[in-house]
């Protein structure tokens, strides 16, 4: 059993490093119009004050690593047994980390902006080209998705097929070795639980996908030209990525699940690859695009920027960011927004949908961690 | 093309979303037939009311420079009729944008200089575009 609790902590500290070094390159992802959730000009990117905020967001994440990975250290050599508890709260630290550093060097910027009295764009933009491919979700991987979707049927269609030649007692779970550690007896609720699980999270990739085709467009003021055909790309690859995650895991836990109904055993390496190859290659596109694209080079002539002088101080959209992170604003009816901070999409929380949809996903987890919490204390030696 | 909306601006937003629609379509950077977004989501992408995106839709619609269809899809239309309440309006506008040239001591060769020199960047646009 130690050796479980010694992999499961080398897991918790891996999580810790692999989040926290995301964290570090989010300042990096953000476009240079936005300095911890508060719009700026994009000359002033690189001022000392803005580079100093940066910086101080750069420590303190890296302190708060050090401290959870000390917290889970300290966890393991007192009470190993609880490592497995562990894994399910270090991740819930790690949010909290972000936002110690996030929230005094976004109110920092705030004062930063009012003190140097630094004026932006009072205009805001739209590209009409979009009209046909955003509304007939033309950029959508469909193939992807629609091989999932086969895969998925035929899970389902081999489980129900199966089902009365099945013993009556059938594995639920398996350890590292993809060796069955716990079974259940046979019902319809054991048997079509993986693919219903199964569904949902290919239903989740799903509405990413749709989502991101239908987000908000937001166009930046110097060269809103060329902000589209960069967004344009972005949501391309965004798609891509998201439809081979799509296949990719939905192949995964079809195997798995046929594996607790028929006797063979899908290789680990495989399972864990079909899930952390697609999420590698999401990173990989997230990382080299930057938000909203802006890192992408655009080999197609575009219109010549325009000269813009429309800044102004009176104006702006910084009072709908609610701590420069959620978006609330009751004459946009977006729904998907492009987050401020890093890269990534966001809510606006002034839509019905997205309120029902929060309380909805803040429930879930919370009865999660409860569940959770409840079958892993249990276990814990 | 890109369309822009100045938040600061004395002039409404509904107002400059038609002009730039029509300049949009006078310089052929809006071709006919060509579908624009949606109300809504050309509200959402500009961050401003659903009302006032329908609203400037709606105005062009009624003047004859776009279509929509029973599903609220707007596109560019494929003709737009020179009607007699069309040309009266623009007299009218003509009307004033004389007497302002009147009271700032314009004669009438320079008044229509500037209104040939005006007509004429579209053309030159259409030709440049083709």
């Amino acid at each position: 059993m130690n050796d479980i609790n010694f992999f499961v902590f080398l897991m918790n500290l891996a999580i810790t490093v692999l989040c926290g070094s995301f964290f570090l390159i989010v300042p990096s992802l953000t476009r240079k119009s936005y300095l911890f959730g508060i719009k700026i000009p994009e000359a002033e990117h690189g001022c000392e004050e803005a580079k100093a905020l940066k910086k101080s967001f750069l420590t303190i994440c890296v302190a708060g690593m050090v401290v959870v990975a000390a917290i889970a250290a300290m966890q393991y050599a007192m009470a190993p047994g609880y490592s497995l508890v562990g894994s399910l709260y270090y991740p819930l630290l790690l949010p909290l980390v972000y936002l110690l550093a996030y929230v005094p060097n976004w109110s920092k910027a705030r004062s930063l902006k009012e003190s140097r009295g630094w004026e932006v764009s009072a205009t805001s933009f739209a590209e009409t080209k979009s009209a046909y491919e955003r509304e007939s979700l033309a950029i959508v991987p469909w193939g992807w998705h629609i091989a999932a979707l086969v895969v998925l049927a035929a899970s389902f269609a081999v489980s129900v097929a199966r089902y009365p030649s099945l013993p009556d007692v059938i594995p639920t779970h398996f350890d590292i070795n993809m060796n069955p550690d716990a079974w259940s007896a046979k019902s319809w609720g054991t048997v079509l639980s993986m693919p219903i699980i199964n569904f949902s999270c290919f239903a989740v990739y799903l509405a990413v996908g749709i989502g991101i085709v239908k987000a908000k467009m937001q166009l930046s003021p110097e060269n809103p030209a060329l902000s589209f055909a960069q967004q344009r790309v972005y949501r391309i690859r965004m798609g891509a990525a998201l439809g081979l995650l799509s296949l990719f895991s939905t192949c995964a836990m079809a195997a798995l699940g046929l594996s607790t109904i028929f006797d063979f055993k899908a290789p680990f390496w495989l399972v864990i690859s079909s899930f952390l190859v697609p999420c590698a290659v999401l990173v990989a596109v997230t990382v080299a695009s930057g938000q909203g694209g802006f890192k992408i080079k655009i080999k197609e002539p575009l219109d010549e920027p325009q000269a813009r002088n429309n800044r102004s101080k009176g104006v702006s959209d910084d009072k709908f960011w609610r701590i420069g992170m959620f978006y609330c604003n009751y004459d946009d009816p977006a729904i998907m927004v492009e987050d401020r901070f890093g890269t990534g999409f966001g809510f606006n929380y002034a839509r019905l949908p997205v309120k029902l949809g929060a309380i909805i996903s803040i429930a879930a987890l919370v009865g999660m961690y409860i569940w959770l919490t409840a079958v892993m204390a249990g276990k814990a030696l | 093309m890109v369309l822009e909306v100045n938040m600061v601006s004395q002039q409404p937003i509904y107002e400059q979303l038609i002009n730039q629609i029509i300049y949009g379509i006078a310089s052929k950077m809006l071709s006919p037939g060509e579908a624009l977004p949606s109300a809504r989501r050309l509200s959402a992408d500009l961050g401003i009311n659903y009302h006032t995106v329908n609203k400037a839709y709606q105005s062009l619609s009624d003047d004859g420079y776009i279509e929509m269809d029973r599903r609220r899809t707007a596109a560019v239309s494929g003709e737009i009729p020179k009607g007699d309440s069309f040309v009266e309006e623009l007299s009218a506008q003509l009307s004033l944008a004389a007497a302002q040239a009147k009271c700032h001591g314009m004669s009438e060769r320079e008044f229509s200089d500037l209104a040939a020199t005006a007509f004429r960047k579209f053309e030159e646009r259409n030709g440049g575009a083709k």
